[in-house]
């Protein structure tokens, strides 16, 4: 499904700073991962780096087969609808577009259709993510966690294989992280959502029901942890998150 | 008189002051500068010729989502601008147009109305006004859009969709402007024109609608309509890829926007009015 061989990323795209170095991770299908580390660590680029959005800067990603830096501009499309990644802190929507709009632009541009062909699924869609009362909305227009909803939305509306979710719990209010937690491990989905989970989080805690593999970043090195150790020492004063119905 | 005063004395007359080497500071001054210019110039055509490569490989890519996105930019550079465009042809036919009628026709050489009309208005001022209303009215807009949605971290999310960011950006922009800056040059070339001859109407210079447009008419070649399209298109082309090259192509912070802004106008006026210059050597050899 995915494999990093000795991948070193970097942080930003200019000043070429280290912030992960021999990465050697293999993510089989069904597996849920959850790879944590301090603010800054380079979570949010390891996982452009999986998804096959960023080269690395030494090492090779296999990503579903394939190596994403070969592949022409169309291959690397197609790749790209089979891994979805959704960005943490809002989901980054199109300011400029509508929830709906939003969540339908992936079936409009891949399936080369207006927005009136998809609006009926696209309806389908908002309704599987309680959507419907902002759908008309602009993302300022609603609160973040709203927005990291539709993302979600707009990210699972291609059905793609794998998915990658950053930081997905940040700035969401207890009830919005049961939503998640719960839509991730339900069994039967209001909306088809892949078996193949990689979430990359500050605090891996309220993720420990759910996870079945974990790693953590630390001083630039990949360290996979046990989630034994996780289970036994929660953070003092860390709410744990109600278990997955 | 003490040697070092004298020598100062000497420096400080013209030719002194000519014969001088140039301060160290102004010549690195004007050294980074044209090196920064040169480097952003390279920049901004390896980005043009980006575009065009995606332009020209994805023409049949999702065209039932791009065709409303490249109407939608026809209108906002296009059909949005024609009361301000209405207004600068009033204002270029008032003070350019009607004037030199009505000093063409005192001096007894009413016949190179026509002439001096295809040379100034046509040829220069139209395309030229043109471009900084479409530069201040939708570049500037377009950068601080564009370059929010790249400091807010649009742009990737759209990467990570599958979706072509400067095919779905940029093309329909650069394509929607091209066209509105043709059509509205065409619009505020008329315009100044009926402006000038009501001015000198005004004036009472015996001149008919008849003969104005005659002369005009006369003075005009095939080549002049052909060289407006293209100076015109170039000029919107210029200006969409600038902003967009500003907004989009390097990474920025919100607070680089405004930055970003100046760097495009800047950008785009130096590279209309280069264009403008190869254009006038183009009219010179014909």
């Amino acid at each position: 499904m995915l494999e990093l061989l000795d991948c070193t990323v970097t942080a930003e795209e200019e000043d070429g700073r280290v912030c992960l170095r021999d990465v050697r991770w293999t993510v089989a299908p069904g597996e849920r991962w959850v790879i944590s580390g301090p603010p800054g660590s380079g979570k949010t680029r390891l996982l452009e780096t999986a998804a096959g959005l960023r080269a690395p800067l030494a090492g090779r990603v296999r990503l579903l087969g394939r190596d994403p830096g070969t592949l022409s501009a169309r291959e690397a499309a197609a790749l790209r609808c089979q891994a979805a990644l959704v960005y943490g802190r809002g989901g980054r929507l199109l300011s400029h577009l509508t929830l709906a709009q939003n969540v339908a632009l992936p079936w409009c541009y891949h399936r080369n259709c207006p927005l009136e062909a998809v609006a009926e699924e696209t309806a389908r869609l908002l309704a599987a993510f309680e959507l419907e009362p902002q759908a008309a909305r602009l993302p300022a227009q609603v609160s973040p966690a709203w927005q990291q909803r539709a993302a979600l939305a707009r990210a699972l509306a291609l059905r793609p294989t794998v998915l990658f979710l950053d930081h997905p719990l940040e700035w969401l209010n207890a009830e919005h992280a049961a939503w998640w937690l719960n839509f991730l491990a339900a069994a039967d989905p209001p909306w088809p959502c892949p078996s193949t989970v990689i979430v990359t989080t500050d605090d891996p805690h309220p993720w420990v029901n759910w996870g079945r593999q974990f790693a953590v970043i630390r001083d630039t090195h990949w360290v996979p942890l046990p989630p034994e150790q996780l289970r036994q020492s929660p953070p003092a004063g860390l709410a744990a998150a109600p278990p997955p119905t | 008189m003490p040697r070092g005063l004298a020598s100062w004395q000497r420096r400080l007359t013209l030719e002194g002051l000519l014969a001088s080497p140039l301060p160290r500071s102004y010549t690195h001054f004007v050294g980074r500068w044209l090196r920064t210019a040169a480097h952003t110039a390279r920049q901004l055509a390896a980005f043009a010729l980006i575009t065009l490569g995606v332009l020209v490989t994805r023409r049949a890519q999702a065209p039932a989502v791009m065709r409303p996105l490249l109407a939608h930019h026809i209108a906002a550079a296009g059909l949005h601008l024609l009361p301000m465009t209405a207004v600068l042809a009033a204002a270029l036919g008032w003070v350019v147009v009607g004037q030199t009628v009505a000093l063409l026709s005192r001096v007894g050489a009413p016949e190179y109305v026509g002439t001096v009309m295809v040379l100034a208005v046509v040829r220069e001022l139209g395309p030229l006004a043109t471009a900084l209303t479409v530069l201040l009215k939708v570049g500037v807009p377009t950068v601080i859009q564009l370059g929010t949605a790249r400091a807010n971290g649009e742009v990737e999310a759209l990467e990570a969709l599958g979706i072509d960011p400067v095919h779905f950006l940029v093309v329909p922009r650069v394509v929607g402007l091209m066209v509105a800056a043709v059509a509205l040059s065409a619009y505020l070339i008329l315009g100044a024109l009926a402006a000038g001859y009501l001015v000198a109407f005004l004036q009472d210079v015996p001149l008919t609608p008849g003969d104005y447009a005659r002369q005009i008419a006369g003075a005009l070649t095939g080549m002049d309509f052909v060289l407006l399209g293209l100076k015109a298109s170039g000029f919107g082309a210029i200006i969409a890829l600038a902003c967009c090259f500003e907004g989009l192509a390097r990474p920025l912070t919100l607070q680089d926007v405004a930055r970003a802004s100046t760097a495009a106008v800047v950008a785009a006026v130096l590279g209309c009015l280069a264009l403008d210059a190869a254009f006038i050597v183009v009219y010179l050899l014909l």
